[in-house]
């Protein structure tokens, strides 16, 4: 079974690549660009690994983070920012996140960090 | 003998009392026609010296400022004093919008400077992504991702080419504008400042709006610094409301900005157009408002505020509309005419 991962991102390119990469490496990516949406998918079944943009419109990526730690322990959170303060990261922490990357994302680094969280 | 002597006399006397009368009464006419004359004069020289400095007062400079005129006497002397300082105060006032505009671009920076990012990191990942799939993609999906990376730069040059016309200083030029056009135009300024500040957007434009006759970079840095103050007033985030219309009969149009933010004090409200004023610290330059007034006023139409402590502020901008009968609302009246 593939281990499937969840990316939100209301950039549309951020989503198309990351999964085009990610399904490269053989994982099962679904994509939402609308936050509200991807909160609803997370409550219908839980993915290995969720990506998640911080700042976006309706939903954010703290209430998306919020979320999966509620509902599922072994679900990892990366999370992507391009706006990244200090303040935002230690929040991130606090609610328990696997890894946070700032923008522009260097795919080898995602990548490496992708195949992490889902080895642990 | 000597009653002749006495009526001689008498006639000389009385001829001489009728030539005194006489000449009195021409002295008085003709000097009530000087006093008339110069009267009229000076009155309505007093009339142009006082159409001046009703202009100046309005903050209408460039009306006072357009005719030079060669001084006769002590009145026109007065008058050309009254359209140099106008002329001065006008200069003044382009110097002083410039530097408040430079202000206002200050704290648009971060925000730009994060919208920036999404397209870069977007090319970034799409050159990242070319290079390491590049032995599986088709030719056609490759032709995509260059097409993708030029829509991004596209979209690179338009955020930047958006800050370059607030920033630029140009002569104020007045055109029928859509007032919907500029509300979308302003906003686009500070979308991305809004996002970062959690701040949510209410947009509500009227249809078949009356168009304004405007200097559309001014009202769009009246309404920009309205945003601004209203984000800087939301820190927790809230609401942003700007709406757009037509005063009764369609005479006028109406711009709302209303935020659910801190609100302001009473004892603060008589103060926020005055320049100098702020209640940012050294973060303002107060000069924000007082610059917006002064654009508003000069576009003949009117500012105002309500607010109270802890429940929001709203701001009202009423701009005349444009009358399309050749006639426009700025028709300049000529004041040395």
């Amino acid at each position: 079974m593939p281990k499937k991962i969840l990316i939100v991102d209301d950039e549309k390119i951020v989503c198309d690549m990351a999964k085009r990469v990610l399904e490269h490496e053989g994982y099962e990516v679904e994509t939402f660009t609308d936050s509200s949406l991807a909160l609803e998918r997370i409550k219908e079944g839980p993915f290995d690994l969720v990506i998640t943009d911080l700042k976006m419109e309706n939903v954010s990526g703290m209430d998306i983070l919020r979320e999966v730690n509620n509902r599922y322990a072994d679900t990892k959170v990366i999370m992507l920012t391009a706006y990244a303060t200090l303040d935002a990261a230690i929040d991130a922490i606090r609610e328990k996140i696997f890894d946070f990357f700032p923008k522009p994302v260097k795919i080898d680094d995602l990548k490496k960090s992708v195949k992490k969280a889902l080895e642990e | 003998m000597l009653k002749q002597e006495r009526k001689n006399v008498n006639r000389i006397i009385s001829r001489t009392v009728i030539t005194l009368l006489v000449s009195l009464g021409v002295i008085l006419i003709f000097q009530l026609g000087v006093w008339q004359y110069f009267f009229h004069f000076i009155i309505k020289e007093l009339a142009i010296m006082e159409n001046l400095i009703r202009l100046v007062s309005k903050g209408r400079f460039h009306e006072v400022a357009i005719k030079p005129i060669s001084p006769k006497n002590e009145i026109d002397y007065a008058i050309k004093a009254i359209s140099d300082m106008a002329n001065e105060l006008e200069k003044r006032e382009v110097v002083l919008l410039q530097s408040e505009k430079l202000a206002g671009l200050g704290v648009l920076i971060s925000g730009v400077a994060h919208e920036l990012g999404n397209p870069l990191n977007n090319i970034s990942l799409m050159a990242q992504a070319y290079l390491s799939l590049y032995d599986i993609l088709g030719d056609n999906e490759k032709k995509t991702f260059m097409a993708d990376v030029i829509t991004q730069t596209d979209r690179i040059s338009k955020i930047i080419n958006n800050l370059l016309d607030f920033s630029r200083q140009k002569k104020p030029e007045l055109k029928e504008y859509d007032p919907g056009e500029i509300v979308d135009r302003s906003l686009a300024l500070v979308s991305n400042q809004m996002k970062i500040s959690n701040v949510k957007l209410r947009k509500l434009i009227t249809d078949h709006l009356p168009r304004i006759y405007v200097d559309a970079p001014q009202i769009e840095q009246v309404l920009v610094n309205l945003y601004i103050n209203a984000i800087a007033a939301m820190p927790e985030g809230g609401e942003l409301t700007v709406a757009v219309a037509p005063a009764p009969a369609n005479r006028d149009v109406i711009f709302k900005v209303k935020d659910t933010g801190v609100g302001i004090p009473k004892e603060v409200l008589p103060h926020i157009f005055d320049p100098f004023f702020t209640t940012k610290g050294t973060k303002g330059t107060g000069l924000g408002l007082s610059v917006s007034y002064g654009i508003i006023r000069q576009h003949h139409g009117e500012i105002t505020v309500e607010s109270e402590a802890g429940q929001g502020t709203t701001f009202l901008v009423r701009l005349p509309a444009y009358q399309n009968k050749g006639e426009k609302p700025d028709a300049q009246e000529n004041p040395h005419s």
